[in-house]
């Protein structure tokens, strides 16, 4: 039996930041740029109670929440506690796979040191990580990725969920829906739509009906809604490249609802891409038509894509470019490739002489 | 040939003309100084090529004649001197100077290796001379140091009926200076900026006179006159860019909001533009910088207006300090956005406005 440990660190640059500035300790704090297109990286939990949350944009979040404070992101303190977070896990297992800079699981079934059972062992990572960064890691300890992963945030902040893997079938049976890996909103009402809400509903469907309704994705889901989760912790997966896709129930003609399809995907990538405190040198359409034919169109801009805007710009061009012959579209992607480490870009634009004053 | 004259005097005509003679050349005639003796008066003369410019001396002068000198060299000799008066003795080959109790003789250089400047005698127009140069001053800061486009180096001077303008700009941000002055031309110069900073210290008091030959704008003023080369280029269209919509608006004492940015702006990063940030709320002005060395704060009551309750942006520290500067009363300042230009102008002298770009972030 394998033991997971999925640990995630609490309001991660946010923490970073209030641990550096103890004058921003029990504020709400909100990591991101201040300007009008500004992004919250990350919230403080004072702030997540006004429901300020990631990805939000800033002046949204300043509407929730006026006394919000706004920090610009500090990326050499998040590597630097990023890396020591990575060597407290390397004491304990060769067997890490970062998700993020603050997210990683851990395969603990042969641990390099004591203590043997996987919960003492989750809480002494979270003891290490406390005691030499001065943060706080919620884990979860399970058999498997899913089950871990789900535990890790069912009692944040700091906290520590361990599943047994006797309690695994019902731990999952009682998860809502939307908490399955890959469901998201769309894909959530298709399940209502049938009929299902939670983990015991996707155990009674049969593996045929759940991957004609959801392709491949259902025969992951049937898998996991029996517990059934044998995905190896990959160490040093060095990321290649992020991408997302949406796939559309109907195909799409209509070039403007495509479109607005392509931007939440190319949301997605920012926002992971942002996360992991990336940029990326190209950035790559995908599109399928209704006849399963799938085109792909690559640029390399001259600046690395670091940004929603860098990105979506970049998206929006190439699909501008893609001649569309009559097919109807069945899906948009946005993947990213040839990762970089971000620099915080701060630019001085110069006065445009050549357009009209705003 | 004899002068004598308070070494005071001379001193202060070589020192302008010194600071434009190169002392070190690639022409090596470029760095010598001609003096001229004639009718009574002596006249030192220099070039730089960019700019030519001839000093009169007051001075008590015998005899007729012209030589040339190494210009750093009698500049030295001259600011050393022990007397309170200087008597110049010129030989055929040797300067003799003499004051106090100290004299030297210094070689002559063939005067055919000095540069031959030629200087209007007419003029087309006067001006103010010490308007003219506050125009300058208000604006020349905004020029760029560093080779960019040529035109980014200069400062235009607009020169029209009833109307002087001054406009500087490197592209990032702008300062101009627009005056009901009255000059006599009709002209859009382009002026190298660093002869911009010779104009203006030389330019006392009372009238300036100007004329304008193909490519060089000479004036004269008290006992200097300067030919200017012109920079040929066409100037940006500057007007079109200056923002009209200005969701938010201060006004605050300039010296406040000066002193405020230096202070804050040390712990800024040299490296990410010298960031200040700004966050204007409530009649509250809040200037923030973070680098390597820590934060810095500071909080200034402003009277605040505008159609949005409030505004996030940041600042090239420097940028923000220089469009203050020239402001000696209370400042108005308005956004026009987050990354938009914002419009600086003094409430005391309507004449100057600045433009800054906001630093784009994150």
């Amino acid at each position: 039996m394998r033991k997971i440990v999925h640990v995630d660190m609490d309001a991660f640059f946010a923490a970073v930041e209030q641990r550096d500035h103890p004058e921003l300790r029990g504020l709400p704090v909100a990591v991101g740029g201040a300007g009008d297109r500004g992004v919250v990286m990350t919230a403080s939990y004072e702030a997540r109670r006004y429901g300020v949350g990631s990805a939000m944009p800033m002046a949204h979040a300043r509407r929730r929440c006026p006394d919000l404070v706004i920090v610009p992101p500090s990326f050499e303190a998040y590597h630097a506690a990023s890396r020591a977070i990575r060597s407290i896990f390397g004491r304990y297992t060769d067997l890490v796979e970062p998700l993020s800079l603050d997210e990683a699981f851990l395969d603990v079934t042969h641990p390099l040191r004591s203590p043997p059972s996987a919960t003492l062992l989750a809480r002494a990572i979270r003891d290490d990580i406390r005691r030499e960064t001065g943060l706080t890691a919620s884990a979860g300890v399970a058999n498997g990725k899913f089950i871990a992963k789900v535990a890790s945030g069912m009692q944040k902040p700091d906290g520590l969920t361990v599943v047994r893997p006797e309690e695994s079938l019902a731990f999952v049976a009682a998860l809502p829906i939307e908490r399955f890996f890959g469901v998201g909103p769309k894909t959530a009402e298709r399940m209502h739509a049938l009929g299902i809400r939670s983990g015991a509903d996707l155990r009674e469907r049969g593996h045929a009906e759940l991957v004609a309704h959801f392709g491949k994705a259902g025969g992951f889901l049937y898998r996991i809604a029996r517990a059934d989760d044998e995905r190896p912790v990959v160490p040093d997966r060095e990321r290649k490249s992020i991408g997302a896709e949406r796939t559309f129930e109907r195909d799409v003609h209509d070039d403007a609802r495509i479109l607005s399809e392509l931007e939440k995907v190319c949301d997605t990538v920012a926002e992971r891409l942002v996360r992991s405190l990336l940029a990326a040198r190209t950035v790559t359409l995908k599109v399928k038509y209704r006849d399963f034919k799938v085109v792909t169109r690559s640029h390399t801009p001259r600046t690395p894509v670091a940004s929603l805007d860098d990105l979506w710009s970049v998206a929006r061009s190439l699909a501008l470019d893609v001649d569309r012959p009559a097919g109807a579209v069945r899906l948009v992607g946005v993947s990213v490739r040839s990762l970089l480490p971000r620099a915080e870009r701060v630019v001085q634009p110069r006065l445009v002489f050549d357009a009209a004053p705003p | 040939m004899k002068v004598h004259t308070p070494t005071k005097t001379l001193g202060e005509a070589l020192g302008h003309v010194e600071r434009i003679v190169p002392s070190r050349s690639s022409n090596p005639g470029l760095s010598l100084l001609r003096i001229d003796l004639d009718d009574g008066h002596m006249v030192l003369s220099g070039s730089n090529l960019d700019l030519d410019i001839r000093a009169r001396v007051a001075a008590d002068v015998r005899g007729e004649g012209s030589v040339a000198v190494p210009a750093a060299v009698i500049g030295q000799v001259v600011r050393a001197l022990p007397g309170d008066a200087v008597e110049l003795d010129f030989g055929d080959t040797e300067l003799e100077i003499t004051s106090g109790g100290f004299s030297t003789k210094l070689q002559l250089v063939t005067l055919g290796s000095a540069p031959s400047l030629t200087f209007p005698d007419t003029w087309d127009g006067e001006i103010d001379a010490g308007a003219l140069a506050s125009a300058l001053e208000h604006v020349r800061y905004a020029a760029a140091v560093a080779d960019y486009q040529a035109v980014f180096r200069g400062v235009r001077l607009e020169l029209h009926d009833g109307r002087t303008r001054a406009v500087a700009t490197d592209g990032f941000r702008l300062a101009s200076y627009n005056s009901e002055l009255t000059s006599g031309l009709d002209a859009d110069l382009l002026l190298p900026a660093r002869s911009v900073d010779e104009l203006t210290k030389m330019l006392a008091a009372g009238t300036a006179s100007l004329a304008l030959s193909s490519g060089q704008f000479s004036v004269s003023n008290g006992p200097y006159t300067i030919n200017v080369k012109l920079m040929e280029g066409t100037f940006p269209d500057y007007q079109r860019v200056i923002p009209s919509q200005f969701p938010v608006a201060v006004t605050l004492r300039a010296q406040g909001l000066a002193e405020a940015v230096t202070r804050v702006a040390v712990m800024a990063d040299k490296s990410a533009n010298h960031r200040v940030d700004m966050y204007v709320k409530d009649g509250v002005l809040r200037i923030t910088a973070e680098g390597s060395y820590g934060r810095a704060q500071e909080a200034i009551e402003v009277s605040q207006e505008g159609t949005e309750d409030e505004i996030s942006l940041a600042y090239n520290a420097k940028y923000l300090a220089d469009a203050v500067g020239p402001v000696s009363g209370d400042l108005r300042l308005q956004f026009s956005g987050a990354t938009t230009p914002s419009v600086a102008s003094d409430l005391g002298d309507p004449s100057y406005l600045a433009m800054v770009v906001p630093l784009r972030t994150g």
